[in-house]
């Protein structure tokens, strides 16, 4: 009896979270994968990876977030920073500094408005940059230095800095001697990181974007310049609701000084996508996504189209399914996923991946990648 | 004929060049002027803030308050009296006791969905001097019943409520136990404070610390009207005056110790003088720009009166003071412009309300630009000597030239 | 052969434990659950600003119906109402009742412990892990995991007195194995035919002197109560 009293009085008691500082959250996953590339046989691997997260959220005015990831697979390890931004901000603008996710533009799987990230492709994607199993198909971070200057609650400008961020590595000759001599025998080619690249001034990138909201719906237009391609990129993007979310967005990288259409239309790429939630009844939800990607003028004709379509269900809180794919109607490769994620436990859940791409030459490759995570 | 006298003609001979040359400058020196203002202004906003709503110039509390655990048990017990003996040892100074308590709201439609504020209990008496309250009211009318609040307009937009409307912010006693108060908003008011304006509601002292169950108690006294030079005495002063009768646990902070404020201003201060600086370069290089063309362009100009005799020295200090000239007048009139624009606007302000569109930005949206005298003088001086500095590059070059190359390079 | 031999052997064994654990546990649940009940008492709460005790009254109808009022100290006029779903709380100074739901209170307590026999073995699996002695009382030691994420505690450790019943201490622990929360019972009255724990200390064993104790001193059961005690409008009174 008293200790129900006690129960009740310390749930009664509990009060209300009024205060917060620093948050830790980290995650570690194991994944078991079996592979049939075409005809050969089945091989797996394994591997493990996971991520530790440091939030500081103190301060009104000041916040920051350090993310170590890493990734171990057989004897090789990696570890990273994915996040390491600090944030700021002062009557009339804010800032952010350091390594954060970016997004421009709109799309779960295919986003032209995406001018940063476009020269990139995710970690363990396929064609078009998409990992298919990863809970946020575009998640990429990058070296930033951003300035917002808010004009409004839907409405911001922004200047952006993007130090080059690209694999710092070329490839260079490097003598090599035999012992007690001092004349090089020859040379050979060694990769070596590219300082001088990473630090010259004309191979940074900026840009700018201006985002607002009219008549419900979100337009963002936005520059980016690429110093080290040297293509200027512009942007225009659109986002609202009628009756189903949708959005459309169009770019293109014009290369400096060969501004002439001929030159550039190749580039030019389109995409478009509706998204519908159905609220079934309790915790039940369904989802479903298309999004397209035109790219009207590009060379090979049987990569001007590629569909996403995405339907998900979750019967209740713990489990969710989902199957997804990208289609090339043109020549009708497939890389699709079936996916379960079940969460048992408060943080640990069970992912199950079933991966099929199927390529115009009828080779079929299948992957059945199984995964647990633990956050905590 | 004397070089000051060739340099005037020289300015009027070709009135459209030395238009140019003295609307970059002038343009250039008004931006900066305005600038340098505009921040001197944020400073002050900012300054204004911290001392009507977070610190005033001292703060009296507690010495083991703890601001990160909000520790309402370590408060200024028997505020009144110590209200009435800094009343009748400092009488010049203004006092506002008050007792500020995080509250958490919940979103009736979703009970899942909490908004954390911030009450503020006052004596609205005092509080009609000290923060202006009649001016901040949108809306509504001053509390004057015990469960009674005047609300920030940013809190109550975000809580969809409005004057009239009822709400019960659940928050904690003294020792911690959780507690909930029904009030009633009776009025609206836009502070400078965007903390105020967007997560406080403000109610009076006279119940509040009973429903705290801290009777008598305040968590802050906030001091204003002590001026920058006395502050270290005055606190000294204080801090002796509580030790002598005996109220060990109370102690007056300077506003620049406490909390965050004065660290971040000095922060953002800095920012904008970056940013200040920048914008100085900038129109220093179009001041330098606009000189280095002028120069250039009358190469031609310099053989022809090398050739007729000028030596090269002439040559310089002729283009010298033509640029001196230039610079004069375009700074003067930057200055000037700069002046009468500001001067106006620091006594009516800018109001950038509709320009953030009433976002949180941490300062209020009325900043009055304030023109600081010396450097004002110190941005004229500046910009003539800019003006006047970068013509000597090229014009000390062209003037080496062979008359004949010069004649013939146009 | 062997091998399969000892499997053959081991899992009758299992079965025979955790059954047993099972019956412990519903005879935990039958030994605390009343018909009805009034009891007079104290809680007495140390945080990080020091102690402070408030004295209050509760009354309990079945499983699902109860009733805390506090007639002294910081909760003086706060009424907390709880049912088999939700809890609710008027305090004295607000107009409108406060439903605390699920999601809030996760993490702090287990929301279905209270909730009577039903809850405990669906949401949690039960093993024994044995037997031992705390205060010269001997006690069965359970384990419970839960079963699903809706819980607070990923496990429990149940030390239940052989005798009468009473739950005479839990540890409670986190995912990560860690000891979150102790609570121990240090006071057992006999009432009628049913043994009570009267006085449990709960203590955070996270936070540095940080702990909850309550006593109760007077208790009436199975006495007649009106209805009307337990419904909103009776809190909101």
């Amino acid at each position: 009896m008293v200790r129900k009293i006690t129960l009740i009085f310390l749930i009664a008691s509990i009060g209300i979270p009024l205060f917060s500082d620093v948050n830790i959250s980290a995650s570690l996953s194991g994944l078991v994968t079996a592979n049939r590339v075409g005809d050969s046989d089945i091989t797996a691997s394994s591997l493990a990876k996971g991520y530790l997260s440091l939030n500081s959220s103190g301060l009104n005015d000041v916040k920051s977030q350090l993310t170590l990831d890493f990734t171990s697979m057989k004897n090789l390890g990696i570890l990273s920073i994915s996040k390491a931004w600090i944030k700021f901000r002062f009557p009339l603008f804010r800032v952010t500094l350091g390594k954060n996710r970016i997004t421009w533009g709109e799309g779960a799987a295919f986003n032209a408005g995406d001018v940063i990230f476009d020269d990139y492709s995710a970690p363990g994607a396929g064609e078009e940059g998409v990992d298919l199993t990863a809970e946020e198909l575009r998640s990429m971070n990058r070296t930033l230095a951003q300035l917002i200057v808010p004009f409004g609650r839907f409405t911001y400008g922004e200047l952006i800095f993007l130090p080059y961020d690209f694999p710092l590595y070329i490839e260079a000759p490097v003598p090599y001697y035999e012992l007690d001599s001092s004349k090089p025998l020859g040379y050979s080619l060694t990769t070596i990181p590219d300082y001088k690249t990473a630090l010259d001034l004309t191979q940074q990138s900026y840009g700018g974007r201006f985002v607002t909201k009219a008549g419900g719906i979100k337009l963002e237009s936005g520059y980016i310049y690429n110093g080290y391609t040297k293509m200027h990129k512009p942007y225009i993007s659109f986002d609202g609701t009628l009756g189903v979310d949708y959005h459309l967005s169009t770019s293109a990288s014009i290369e400096n000084e060969k501004y002439e259409f001929e030159n550039w239309k190749e580039s030019l790429k389109i995409s478009a996508g509706v998204f519908y939630l159905f609220n079934l009844e309790e915790d039940r939800s369904l989802t479903l996504r298309v999004e397209a990607l035109v790219k009207p003028f590009t060379e090979s004709e049987k990569s001007r189209i590629f569909l996403y379509p995405e339907i998900s269900l979750v019967p209740n809180d713990e489990i969710a399914l989902f199957l997804r794919g990208i289609i090339n109607p043109l020549d009708l490769d497939i890389n699709s996923t079936l996916g379960m994620n079940w969460k048992t436990y408060q943080g640990f859940s069970i992912g199950t991946f079933f991966n099929l791409k199927y390529k115009e030459s009828e080779e079929l490759d299948l992957s059945l990648t199984v995964a647990v995570t633990h956050k905590f | 004929m004397k070089l000051g006298n060739i340099a005037i003609r020289n300015l009027k001979r070709n009135s459209k060049r030395s238009l140019l040359s003295i609307s970059a400058t002038a343009i250039a020196t008004y931006s900066i002027v305005f600038m340098f203002s505009f921040i001197n202004g944020l400073a002050n906003d900012m300054k204004d803030i911290a001392f009507n709503y977070t610190t005033g110039e001292i703060l009296v509390r507690n010495r083991e308050f703890d601001e990160k655990s909000f520790s309402l048990d370590r408060a200024v017990d028997n505020y009144k009296e110590v209200i009435t003996l800094l009343n009748s040892n400092f009488p010049l100074l203004e006092l506002s006791p008050r007792l500020k308590f995080p509250a958490s709201v919940f979103d009736p439609k979703d009970p899942d969905r909490i908004y954390s504020s911030f009450g503020v209990a006052v004596d609205f008496e005092s509080e009609i001097n000290f923060l202006k309250l009649n001016d901040k009211l949108l809306e509504g009318k001053i509390p004057e019943g015990p469960r009674e609040v005047l609300m920030g307009h940013g809190l109550a937009k975000e809580l969809g409520l409005k004057v009239g409307d009822k709400f019960t912010p659940i928050t904690m006693t003294r020792r911690g136990a959780s507690t909930g108060i029904t009030f009633k908003i009776v009025g609206l008011a836009r502070f400078s404070d965007s903390g105020f304006s967007n997560k406080t509601f403000i109610a009076s002292l006279d119940e509040l610390p009973v429903m705290l169950k801290m009777e008598g108690a305040v968590t802050d006294i906030l001091v204003k009207g002590v001026g920058d030079k006395n502050i270290e005495t005055v606190i000294t002063d204080m801090n002796n005056l509580f030790m002598n009768n005996g109220i060990k646990d109370l102690g007056a902070f300077t506003w620049k110790s406490v909390g965050v404020g004065y660290s971040f201003m000095q922060m953002a201060e800095f920012a904008y003088n970056i940013m200040g600086v920048i914008l100085f370069f900038l129109a220093s290089s179009v001041i330098a720009n606009t000189m280095l063309m002028v120069v250039f362009e009358r190469r031609k100009e310099i053989g022809t009166i090398t050739a007729m005799g000028m030596t090269s020295g002439e040559v310089v200090r002729l283009f010298f003071l033509e640029a001196l000239a230039l610079g004069v007048i375009g700074a003067g009139i930057g200055t000037i412009l700069g002046s009468v624009t500001i001067i106006p606007l620091s006594l009516l302000g800018l109001d950038l309300s509709g320009f953030t569109g009433g976002i949180e930005m941490g300062a209020s949206f009325h900043i009055f630009p304030t023109l600081s005298f010396k450097s004002t003088v110190l941005v004229f001086l500046y910009s003539v000597f800019i003006a006047a500095f970068v013509s000597l590059f090229p014009s000390r070059g062209a003037a080496k030239v062979d008359p004949v190359v010069a004649l013939r390079s146009i | 052969m062997k091998k399969i031999l000892f499997i053959l052997l081991f899992i009758p064994c299992t079965l025979i434990f955790s059954q047993s654990a099972d019956d412990i546990v519903r005879k935990v649940d039958e030994n605390s659950t009343y018909k009805s009940y009034r009891a007079e008492g104290k809680v007495v709460v140390e945080g990080s600003y020091g102690k402070r005790t408030s004295e209050f009254i509760a009354y309990a109808k079945g499983v699902d119906n109860s009733l805390i009022e506090f007639i002294s100290g910081e909760e003086e006029g706060q009424k907390i109402f709880k049912t088999s779903d939700d809890l609710y709380i008027k305090y004295p100074y607000a107009e409108d009742i406060q439903r605390l739901s699920r999601k809030k209170t996760l993490g702090a307590v287990s929301y279905d412990e209270m909730s009577g026999e039903r809850d405990t073995l669906k949401n949690y699996k039960t093993k024994l892990l044995g037997r031992e002695t705390i205060d010269g009382r001997d006690v069965y030691k359970i384990e419970l995991i839960a079963k699903t994420s809706k819980v607070a505690h990923y496990k429990q450790e149940l030390f239940v007195d052989s005798e009468n019943f009473v739950v005479l201490k839990v540890l409670y622990y986190s995912k990560s194995g860690k000891l979150t929360k102790e609570m121990v019972t240090k006071e057992v009255k006999k009432i009628g035919d049913k043994f009570i724990g009267t006085r449990s200390l709960i203590t955070d064993k996270l936070k540095a002197n940080n702990s909850t104790e309550s006593i109760l001193f007077s208790i009436e059961l199975d006495i007649p109560l009106d209805d009307k005690i337990f419904s909103l409008d009776e809190l909101a009174w």
